[in-house]
């Protein structure tokens, strides 16, 4: 690694299994051009210290697997160059709304219980034909576009951790899960919708939503969760829509 | 049991009727009550009166009633519930806010109509 410039990464450390209290410890790392955060990480992790515990696998910003807060926003790790940060300290913590399993990796079981709850999967009234189809299930470019940004989803969790109702009520699903929700809610495949409003139209349910909109603005995916939420507030109020 | 989805219906419905009505309420009291002689009289007691000796309009001002009501007290469970999350408690929250947004309404009923009554016979 050869570079002429270096970074001051302070990092959140915690391990909660040897009762030990939540610390930051820095670290100096030399940059090159196009060095990421979680390039960064991985240097630290193979040069200075190998006890760091951080979670990545594809690196490209597709698997979602290293969401963490990076200079106070949730961000992906291997997504976030150095560079577009514009400063020579960088500070990096684990997502929040979630529980720490080590340092800088969080649990996502919470997350990805919610995730199930709201059913994300189609669902046909004909269970039989559904488990051997017969045909295609045909769709036009229009249906399609109804629900396709929304499927675009990787389950980073970083519009869980920058959720302001999820940090204040733990009942809330969240934003990907919602979001999700509609996506299969509005595909002309599914024939669910009441069962899908069911599941969310309670005291914690989609409701809660405060229309802040930060999930929509950390989504590293272009996906728009507080659009599908008020989409699908919309559906619930007045109806379903025609088409 | 009230669908949440009804609640926040009635919920956003009566936000804006207490636009509405608030609009009609505040229009009247300053703008349309017996200001004869100066401004200095508009928000007076003899305006607020005149206001009660139209029917509709003391009816406009029930109907504000109802919709802050519902709305202020629907509001404040809504905060309850989210900040602590028990289903004994939300049961209590709802109860204990149902029967105070009745009492806040009887008593403004109770007002208006009295109110009504004075300015009827003052007219």
């Amino acid at each position: 690694m050869s570079g002429t410039s270096e970074v001051l990464l302070r990092v959140y450390r915690y391990d909660p299994s040897n009762g030990g209290k939540p610390r930051y410890q820095n670290y100096r790392v030399p940059t090159f051009r196009g060095m990421t955060v979680l390039d960064a990480l991985i240097y630290i992790k193979e040069n200075l210290d190998p006890t760091l515990s951080i979670r990545y696998s594809c690196r490209m910003a597709s698997c979602g697997s290293c969401g963490m807060t990076i200079n106070g926003l949730p961000r992906l790790a291997c997504f976030t160059q150095i560079s577009e940060l514009r400063s020579k300290y960088i500070l990096v913590q684990p997502l929040r709304n979630l529980p720490i399993i080590k340092d800088l990796v969080a649990d996502l079981d919470e997350f990805f219980n919610k995730h199930k709850l709201v059913k994300p999967y189609l669902i046909r009234r004909d269970v039989e034909e559904q488990e051997n189809p017969r045909e295609q299930y045909r769709q036009s470019e229009e249906e399609l576009e109804r629900y396709v940004q929304f499927a675009y989803c990787i389950k980073c969790a970083l519009c869980y951790s920058a959720c302001p109702v999820v940090s204040t009520d733990k009942s809330f699903p969240g934003p990907q899960a919602l979001a999700q929700l509609y996506r299969y809610y509005i595909d002309t495949r599914d024939e669910a919708r009441e069962e899908r409003i069911r599941i969310v139209d309670g005291a914690h349910g989609i409701w809660r939503c405060h229309f802040a909109d930060s999930c929509s603005q950390v989504c590293p995916k272009g996906v728009d969760p507080a659009l599908a939420i008020q989409l699908m507030r919309r559906e619930m109020m007045f109806g379903p829509s025609k088409g | 049991m009230v669908s949440e989805r009804t609640l926040m219906l009635i919920h956003y419905l009566t936000g804006l009727g207490i636009l509405v009505a608030g609009a009609v309420h505040i229009g009247t009291v300053f703008l349309t009550a017996p200001v004869k002689e100066n401004l200095e009289f508009a928000g007076s007691p003899f305006a607020v009166m005149g206001v009660y000796r139209n029917a509709i309009l003391a009816g406009s001002l029930e109907a504000l009633l109802l919709f802050v009501a519902f709305h202020a007290f629907n509001g404040l469970r809504v905060i309850l519930i989210e900040l602590y999350q028990s289903p004994r408690w939300e049961h209590a929250v709802t109860w204990a806010l149902t029967v105070v947004a009745l009492l806040v309404v009887i008593y403004g009923t109770r007002t208006i109509i009295i109110a009504y009554s004075i300015a009827q016979g003052v007219a």
